[in-house]
């Protein structure tokens, strides 16, 4: 197989072919290694690569199924971190000059998760700095870049999770999602994006953005890839006081089962009341939901609380916590931030410890209506971005597009949401549309983004990066 | 000159962008106002003992 064959194979196949010993570990690695190599410079998906790290652990990987130890379905798959996951030894610094020389002495949960199933860390993804300020061109490092077209946005803050997945330049990756982070690049980027459960994915080790809204999520190419990463990283964690003590779902043991007579909500007044979407986006959304009801679900417009409200929420809290916990930076070096991460720190300086307070109280007004509605639905569909990627250079329009979006609901209500491909604008930009269910629920999500990827082709398409 | 109207903690974000600190009261007025309100003493206790949870 080419470089590129094996930088856009699935994990499930590379999985199957690493398990049939048809594949090497150190082939599929030194591969990625090329690709980046080669396609990296173009984007910056990468903040840190660590080749001869990673063949090591794909020696090592190889070694164990060559002597029948295989750890799992992960054994040998490459996968790539936001570089605001902390990795044992390996530099890891948000993004930005106040943390450039910064090495963990300690993995994140989901890193040591990841490498314990025998996974090979390829490196450290770029981010919007902290997981908040971004696109910026004032910082060490440079914004990634989107593949379908390198001078537009691939969405953040996971930018170069998002940019690297979708290139063909790592099979997963770890995302975080604090106001949509995960979902965002995934919409932007053409991939698939899943911020789970609030408590589900265990953040210690994570450097936070807002600790009631942080969530961490996997970052691949399909829904399967995206259940096989989540089963790996899922589970509660002494470490990280809000992970939730729930038993964890077989995600992908039902992925198969289709639509036909489940429940699904369409959540229209997102996209086209609150915040009127791009007529493609808007497009893709309808053209998506009529695949579902072919396939047999039972779909029906549903409404909930208006937008502009829930953003505010997410707002309010996340940017009293940020504010919290980057004040004394702010205060001794702020030159060195972004100027755009000083730019949406700073209004959290002028919460009221009251106004705080109420966020929390609307959070959970928002979430008891939620309940509500998911207890008549398996599922709710609703958009993820209202526009396709802008220009990454268009400081106006990443402005104007940033707040255009229908995530940061889920980070209030604490519920699963992924986003996946429903194919691309006018312009060759990918479009999407995001699925949402109860807590804990990954599964259902799961099995709905399957039986539509399973009749549409989106999946299959490659960027314009070789 | 560092405006010393302000707290310590704001001054030195001041004197790297002036309009940093007028720009983000507005933000924050505007975020607080998006708020649906009407948080009655009456709703609690339920409310915020729970308000820190997500499930």
């Amino acid at each position: 197989m080419s470089d590129a064959d094996l930088g856009y194979l699935s994990m499930a196949d590379a999985s199957k072919k690493l398990a049939a010993k048809d594949l090497s570990p150190v082939e599929l690695t030194e591969a990625l290694l090329r690709r980046i190599e080669a396609v990296d410079p173009n984007l910056d998906s990468y903040l840190l690569v660590d080749g001869d790290k990673a063949i090591a652990s794909a020696k090592a990987a190889e070694s164990a199924i060559q002597g029948g130890r295989r750890t799992g379905p992960l054994h040998g798959i490459p996968f790539a971190l936001k570089d605001i996951v902390d990795t044992a030894g390996v530099r890891t610094t948000c993004h930005s000059e106040i943390l450039k020389e910064h090495v963990p002495s300690q993995d994140a949960t989901v890193a040591a998760k990841l490498k314990a199933a025998s996974g090979i860390m390829l490196g450290k993804t770029a981010t919007h700095e902290f997981a908040l300020g971004g696109p910026a061109f004032d910082l060490p490092w440079a914004p990634a870049r989107n593949p379908w077209n390198r001078d537009h946005h691939p969405g953040g803050s996971s930018s170069g999770s998002g940019s690297a997945v979708a290139a063909g330049l790592a099979p997963m990756a770890i995302g975080t999602d604090t106001g949509g982070s995960v979902r965002n690049p995934a919409s932007c980027c053409g991939i698939v994006g899943m911020k789970a459960t609030y408590g589900r994915v265990s953040r210690a080790g994570v450097f936070p953005l807002s600790y009631s809204l942080d969530h961490i999520g996997p970052m691949t190419r399909t829904v399967t890839d995206n259940a096989m990463m989540l089963q790996a990283i899922a589970g509660a964690d002494k470490r990280d006081p809000a992970s939730a003590a729930v038993s964890v779902a077989d995600y992908t043991a039902g992925i198969e089962g289709g639509v036909k007579g489940l429940k699904i909500g369409y959540l229209r007044h997102f996209h086209e009341i609150d915040t009127p979407a791009h007529p493609d986006m808007a497009k893709g959304l309808d053209d998506a939901v009529d695949v579902l009801r072919a396939e047999g679900a039972d779909v029906q417009d549903v409404t909930f609380a208006p937008l502009s409200g829930l953003a505010s929420t997410n707002r309010v809290i996340l940017l009293s916590e940020a504010y919290a916990i980057h004040r004394e930076w702010l205060a001794s070096r702020p030159q060195d931030y972004a100027k755009a991460t000083r730019d949406r720190l700073m209004p959290g300086a002028f919460f009221a410890a009251a106004d705080y307070v109420d966020a929390l109280r609307q959070k959970r007004r928002y979430l008891d209506r939620f309940n509500k509605l998911m207890a008549d639905y398996d599922v709710i569909i609703c958009a993820s971005s209202m526009d396709p990627a802008c220009r990454i250079d268009d400081e106006a329009e990443v402005d104007r597009t940033y707040g255009r979006q229908a995530r940061t609901p889920f980070n209030v209500l604490g519920a699963p949401a992924l986003v996946q491909p429903t194919g691309f604008s006018k312009d060759g930009m990918p479009l999407s549309m995001q699925i949402v269910s109860r807590s804990f629920n990954e599964a259902m999500i799961y099995r709905v983004a399957r039986a539509y990827e399973r009749v549409t082709e989106w999946t299959n398409q490659r960027p314009p990066v070789d | 000159m560092p405006n010393t109207d302000l707290p310590p903690t704001l001054q030195a974000a001041d004197a790297v962008d002036p309009e940093l600190i007028e720009k983000s009261r507005a933000a924050a007025e505007k975020l607080v106002a998006g708020l649906e309100g009407g948080y009655k003493p009456e709703e609690e206790p339920v409310h915020i003992y729970q308000a820190g949870g997500s499930q």
